[in-house]
C-alpha cells in the first residue's frame, strides 16, 4: 500500500483525472473530497462488504444443512 | 396469501408477516417486500423471504442471542425513513451466512435489519461501530464479539 502524509487542503492525484483532497481532520475522522469522472464508481467499503455478504448469505442451502439448522432449533 | 419460498416450497403467509423495505436490501435493491417467517413464535433461526420472487431469501437470528451487549444506533436519515420515535417498537435481525457445514454459520452484526414493528417498515442499516460481518455463532466465545480488521 502506498502511504503518503497530507495536510488539510492538500490532495493526491490518481491516474491524471482523479483528485482526492483532505478537507478536514478531527480526532477520529477525516473528511475527504473526491473529484473524478462520472463513470468512476465510488463506494464506501462497508457498503460493498454488506452487498457481498448479502449475496453470499442468500445462496441456496442444501436440505441436509437446513435439517441440521432445525435440529439446532430443537436443542437450543 | 400464498408465496413461493426458497426453503419451504409454497407457503401461506398473513398480512402481519409482510415487511416493507422502501430501499430494498444491499445488493437486492429491487426486493421491497419480504415475509418474516418464524417456524415458532420467537424462535431462531427465522427467515426473511422475498415475496415477489423466490430470491433473495435470508436466514436470520436475533443479534442479542449472539452478542449480549450488542448496541444499535440509527442516524437521523434512518430514523426518518423508518418513522422511528422513542415509542416505536423495534425489532432487529441479523443475517446469517450458512455454509455446507452449518457449524461454521456466521452472522453479520455490522449491517442488521431494523424493523419498525408498528408500521412494518424495514431497512438494512450499516452500524458505525466496528462489529464483524462474520461472527461465528457456534463457538464457545459467542458472547464475546470478535473484532474484525
Amino acid at each position: 500500500m502506498l502511504v503518503v502524509t497530507r495536510k488539510t487542503e492538500e490532495s493526491v492525484i490518481i491516474a491524471d483525472n482523479i483528485e482526492v483532497t483532505i478537507l478536514e481532520v478531527s480526532k477520529d475522522r477525516v473528511k475527504i473530497g473526491i473529484s473524478a469522472p462520472k463513470d468512476v464508481k465510488i463506494i464506501r467499503n462497508e457498503l460493498l462488504d454488506t452487498q457481498n455478504i448479502n449475496e453470499d448469505s442468500s445462496r441456496e442451502i442444501s436440505k441436509e444443512t437446513l435439517e441440521s439448522l432445525f435440529k439446532f432449533k430443537k436443542e437450543d | 396469501m400464498k408465496i413461493e419460498t426458497r426453503d419451504f416450497g409454497t407457503m401461506e403467509i398473513s398480512e402481519e408477516q409482510i415487511l416493507e423495505f422502501p430501499n430494498g436490501i444491499y445488493a437486492f435493491e429491487d426486493a421491497k417486500r419480504f415475509a418474516f417467517i418464524e417456524l415458532e413464535k420467537g424462535r431462531y433461526p427465522a427467515w426473511l423471504q422475498c415475496i415477489d420472487n423466490i430470491r433473495p431469501c435470508f436466514i436470520v437470528f436475533d443479534p442479542w442471542l449472539i452478542c449480549k451487549d450488542y448496541e444499535i444506533t440509527l442516524n437521523s436519515g434512518e430514523k426518518a425513513m423508518l418513522g422511528v420515535n422513542d415509542k416505536t417498537n423495534l425489532q432487529v435481525l441479523c443475517i446469517a451466512r450458512v455454509p455446507e457445514d452449518y457449524k461454521e454459520t456466521t452472522v453479520n452484526l455490522k449491517s442488521p435489519i431494523v424493523i419498525n414493528m408498528d408500521t412494518k417498515k424495514a431497512a438494512q442499516v450499516i452500524l458505525p461501530k466496528n462489529y464483524p460481518y462474520r461472527q461465528p455463532i457456534f463457538k464457545n466465545n459467542t458472547n464475546e464479539t470478535e473484532k474484525e480488521d
